[in-house]
């Protein structure tokens, strides 16, 4: 008896050095077959739902691998003592009317004899240890004995084992994914190959047919889940699912992001009631022929049973999204019949892989992002460089920008396959096509082609159902990601499938629209907007630019030296500006982020100098056609001013020597009286009034001082902004000429260096448009220096 | 070994010292930002100078404080227009820097300087400031490299 014992010690131990695979559970029931000189065993459990008993593992002579698969409960000798709760010993099959005979395997092994030692599983639930001899009446009471109390233990050992295998897995699993992170693994198909990695350590764990990975891919199409890894044959299958409750079972799963587990899906129509009741609306008609593929794999003769077609599915989710599913089919060998416990292990793995992905997503927007907006300030700088060179033409051409403006966007906004620039005919208030990019442009007969390039769009009709009429009147930017059927689009392209429309909008005029398209299903990047506006407003600027040149061009010889200045103005900025912007992305590309951000910040404070220079060209073009300043009235609140007070604040500051120590300080409380109140102003024009006083503010103020702006009503009641500083002084005798054009103050006149001395002279011409007035008051005793932008009261309401 | 950078501009400046230093590992940078400043160390300049000076035409004469000083009647006439070439006129008159390498750096064409950057000796060229700064690096490599010869 000793040796039994040793023996049944042995096997306890090989159970826990078994390979950390489901199938390992048979080796158990091999040794225990050895050691009772027994030829077979198998190892039930009960399936309340389907009131059968299932095969969960199995050993009999001659290493057979798939004997029996299920018995039903009622009626079996097996069932009775599960349901007992009773061993029950069949010392000769031959006397026991009660054996289900049902099954070949009772001839084929020649079984005589059987015990069932009911067992209960970890979760309770009942299954028995069965072991079949070709002897009758093999088993002692003693064996019996101790055949009961390893019983006791198996449900233990088993799940020793189920805990091993999902630790093994998701360590496994993790080290592969941590590994992908760890070297910031963003290409589609090295993530690809990493997921296949885990679906065959998935099929090695389970010793399954299949298990396949569905993804979705917002870069390639949304709303479809692709199958991005799979252990079964790639031509076979179906390669993508979309959430619909009629799409099988994985796009049932992926519509109600619910786990789904049936034990056999050859029962699939005879359980059919059963399966509804817990998964409503299911649909299994093995449109992939798996039930083929898997007799094909298993090189099964004609007439043989197939195997039970056990099925795991879990959705890929994160929070509230779904990102694909698992897949997980047909073991092929016992355990044939995936359990609550796989299903568990399968749902680790899918969070680990939902988060994977969401991470790989991403990643994938920030570099898109990245490189979106890298390209626009490449495009920019090569924008400036073509502005460069029509002011320095002989015959500036407006239309020359827009192609380079095309070739950036198709760069920065992956997709944007169809574009154009429409300019309004001020005469008809028609937009017409001025500029156009893409093949599509040019499809179809010579006066297909005329008809589609010499369309018009009224922006007078409200009711317009033109996209660029639209944006024209309401002078923001249009979406239309994807394009649906009410959307205002009348499909200049029917193959469009997204659209961005941003206006051309240089002060508060809109010039045209510029149209973005794509005929690619995926969505728009996520910087796709503000990339479009950018453009677009850089494109109005320098289009408007080009124009007033070329009027400029055409005034007096007195104007001649103020827009020579000016142009020097201008183009200081702008090259360096350009030089930046390589720079910087060069050291986007060397990933040196801080210094690219350091360096972008620069880039952003010189573009926007260079086109506070080109606004003031445009104002001294009007002004010096005494053309009164056009002041578009608009409501403004007091945050707003704020707001605007701190970003010019920080646009100059970014533009002066840190050694100097100059501070910009905006006195927001001291706007606190206007809460509740609406100005009526221009706030473009203000911003440049703004700009305009603290870029002297900031040329002319001590080293070590500091700048302040706040606002406060005057004994009238009016409303003004005062902007004051410690630096060079102004006389009282110099006040008269402050405003006067090309005026520079004695010691101003010292420390200036190049710029044209016109800034307070539009400023003043500003305030005059609004009927308001620029203050500049003498410097004070103790050296402050005031200036003051004061409004009419009667631009203020409640 | 020494390049002496002379801009008013302190975004241009600190672009164009970040930029030499960078490519120039071999030379120290030292910067001078107003027309005062120079007039001021040119006995500096003198004692110690450059191999190499970069220099912007449109300079200011100082920067805003308490205590500035005016410029003389002459310079105040003529205003910031000529300043770099007054600068280069003061060298000039030094047997020790009459012949450091200058390189007028500015965004003034050579159409518009034609009068003045005539019959300037061979040490001094003009280069306009643009994006690119390439053919800037290669000048300056140019002139260390005549200096280095000399």
């Amino acid at each position: 008896m000793k040796s039994v014992d040793d023996k049944i010690l042995n096997i306890i131990g090989n159970a826990l050095r078994q390979k950390p695979e489901l199938p390992s559970i048979n080796n158990l029931l091999h040794d225990i077959v050895e050691i009772f000189n027994a030829n077979g065993a198998i190892l039930w459990e009960i399936n309340p739902k389907s009131k059968r008993l299932l095969t969960i593992a199995q050993w009999f002579e001659g290493n057979q691998k798939h004997v029996i698969h299920s018995v039903p409960i009622e009626g079996s000798v097996t069932g009775k003592a599960i349901n007992e709760m009773q061993m029950n010993y069949v010392p000769n099959i031959d006397r026991n009317k009660q054996v289900y005979r049902n099954a070949s395997f009772w001839k084929e092994f020649e079984i005589k004899s059987f015990l069932v030692i009911p067992i209960k599983f970890k979760d309770n639930n009942p299954g028995s240890l069965n072991i079949y001899s070709s002897k009758t009446n093999p088993f002692s009471k003693d064996k019996r004995k101790q055949l009961e109390i390893l019983a006791l233990l198996l449900p233990d050992l088993f799940e020793s084992l189920r805990d091993r295998v999902t630790f093994h897995l998701i360590t496994t699993i993790d080290e592969r994914l941590r590994e992908a992170q760890k070297n910031s693994n963003r290409s589609r198909n090295k993530l690809k190959k990493i997921f296949s990695y885990i679906c065959k350590e998935i099929q090695q764990t389970f010793q399954c047919f299949e298990i396949s990975i569905f993804l979705e891919d917002p870069f390639k199409k949304t709303s479809e889940y692709e199958r991005i890894a799979s252990t079964w044959n790639k031509q076979k299958g179906k390669k993508s699912y979309r959430r619909s409750q009629k799409a099988g079972l994985t796009g049932w799963i992926l519509y109600n992001k619910k786990s789904v587990i049936i034990p056999d899906l050859l029962q699939f129509s005879e359980q059919y009631e059963m399966i509804q009741k817990e998964y409503p609306g299911i649909r299994w008609l093995d449109r992939a022929k798996i039930k083929s593929s898997i007799r094909g794999a298993l090189n099964l003769q004609q007439g043989t049973e197939t195997h039970p077609l056990s099925f795991l599915g879990v959705p890929i989710l994160v929070g509230e999204k779904t990102y694909g599913v698992i897949r997980c089919c047909a073991a092929l060998q016992s355990p044939y019949y995936f359990g609550v416990q796989e299903l568990k292990m399968l749902e680790l793995v899918a969070t680990r892989i939902g988060h994977s992905w969401k991470n790989w997503i991403q990643q994938r927007l920030i570099d898109e992002e990245s490189r979106s907006w890298r390209e626009v300030v490449k495009s920019t700088s090569s924008l400036d460089l073509s502005i460069l060179n029509e002011l320095e033409s002989d015959n500036p051409n407006q239309n020359s920008i827009f192609d380079k403006v095309f070739v950036s966007l198709a760069k920065a906004i992956p997709g944007a396959d169809i574009m154009d620039v429409r300019i309004l005919d001020k005469n008809k208030k028609e937009l017409y096509f001025a500029s156009t990019y893409g093949d599509a442009w040019n499809m179809g007969s010579k006066e297909d082609i005329r008809a589609r390039k010499e369309r018009r769009f009224s922006v007078n009709n409200q009711d317009s159902i033109s996209a660029g009429a639209k944006v024209y009147n309401s002078r923001e930017t249009l979406v239309l990601d994807p394009i649906k059927r009410d959307d205002p689009y009348d499909g200049t392209f029917k193959e469009t499938k997204k659209i961005i429309v941003a206006p051309l909008l240089e002060g508060n005029n809109v010039l045209g629209v510029l149209d973005i398209r794509s005929t690619k299903k995926n969505r728009f990047p996520l910087p796709a907007r503000p990339v479009t506006e950018l453009m677009a407003r850089q494109l109005a600027i320098y289009y408007h630019l080009i124009a007033t040149i070329i009027e400029l061009r055409n005034l007096k010889d007195q104007q001649v030296q103020t827009f020579q200045d000016l142009s020097h103005q201008f183009k200081g900025p702008i090259n360096q500006a350009t030089s930046r912007a390589r720079i910087a992305i060069a050291d986007a590309k060397r990933t040196e982020s801080e210094k690219m951000l350091k360096n972008l910040y620069r880039v952003s404070g010189l573009c926007n100098k260079a086109n506070r220079v080109a606004k003031n060209i445009r104002l001294f073009s009007h002004l010096a056609k005494n053309i009164p300043l056009q002041i578009n009235f608009s409501p403004v609140i007091a945050s707003q001013i704020v707001k605007l007070s701190i970003e010019t604040a920080s646009d100059n500051l970014v533009m002066i020597n840190p050694l100097r120590n100059i501070r910009i300080n905006v006195d927001k409380e001291s706007f606190n009286f206007l809460d509740g109140y609406i100005l009526e102003l221009d706030i473009e024009m203000l911003e440049q009034a703004l700009n305009a006083l603290l870029d002297n503010a900031t040329k002319y103020c001590y080293s070590n001082s500091k700048i302040n702006i706040n606002g406060s009503l005057t004994r009238r009641g009016h409303f003004q902004i005062i902007v004051s500083n410690k630096g060079i002084p102004i006389n009282s005798n110099e006040i008269s000429f402050c405003s006067q054009r090309s005026w520079r103050g004695e010691y101003a006149k010292i420390t200036t260096g190049e710029g044209e001395g016109i800034g307070l002279w539009v400023v003043d011409h500003i305030m005059k448009a609004h009927g308001g007035n620029l203050v500049v008051l003498p410097t004070s005793q103790e050296g402050v220096t005031e200036i003051k932008l004061v409004f009419p009261i009667r631009k203020i309401r409640k | 070994m020494k390049i002496l950078i002379v801009e008013d501009d302190y975004s241009q400046a600190d672009w164009l010292v970040l930029q030499i230093t960078d490519r120039f590992k071999d030379y120290s940078i030292d910067l001078i930002e107003t027309e005062l400043e120079f007039r001021t160390k040119i006995k500096t300049i003198e004692d110690n100078p450059p191999e190499l000076i970069l220099m912007d035409i449109m300079l200011r004469w100082t920067n805003p404080s308490p205590e500035m000083v005016k410029p003389p009647i002459d310079i105040a006439k003529s205003g910031i227009f000529d300043a770099g070439f007054r600068c280069q006129n003061l060298l000039k008159q030094s047997e020790k820097t009459r012949n450091i390498q200058i390189i007028f750096y500015s965004v003034l064409d050579k159409d518009d300087l034609e009068s003045k950057l005539k019959n300037m000796p061979s040490n001094v060229v003009h280069l306009k400031k643009e994006a690119n700064m390439a053919p800037l690096f290669n000048q300056m490599r140019k002139a260390l490299k005549i200096r280095r010869v000399k």
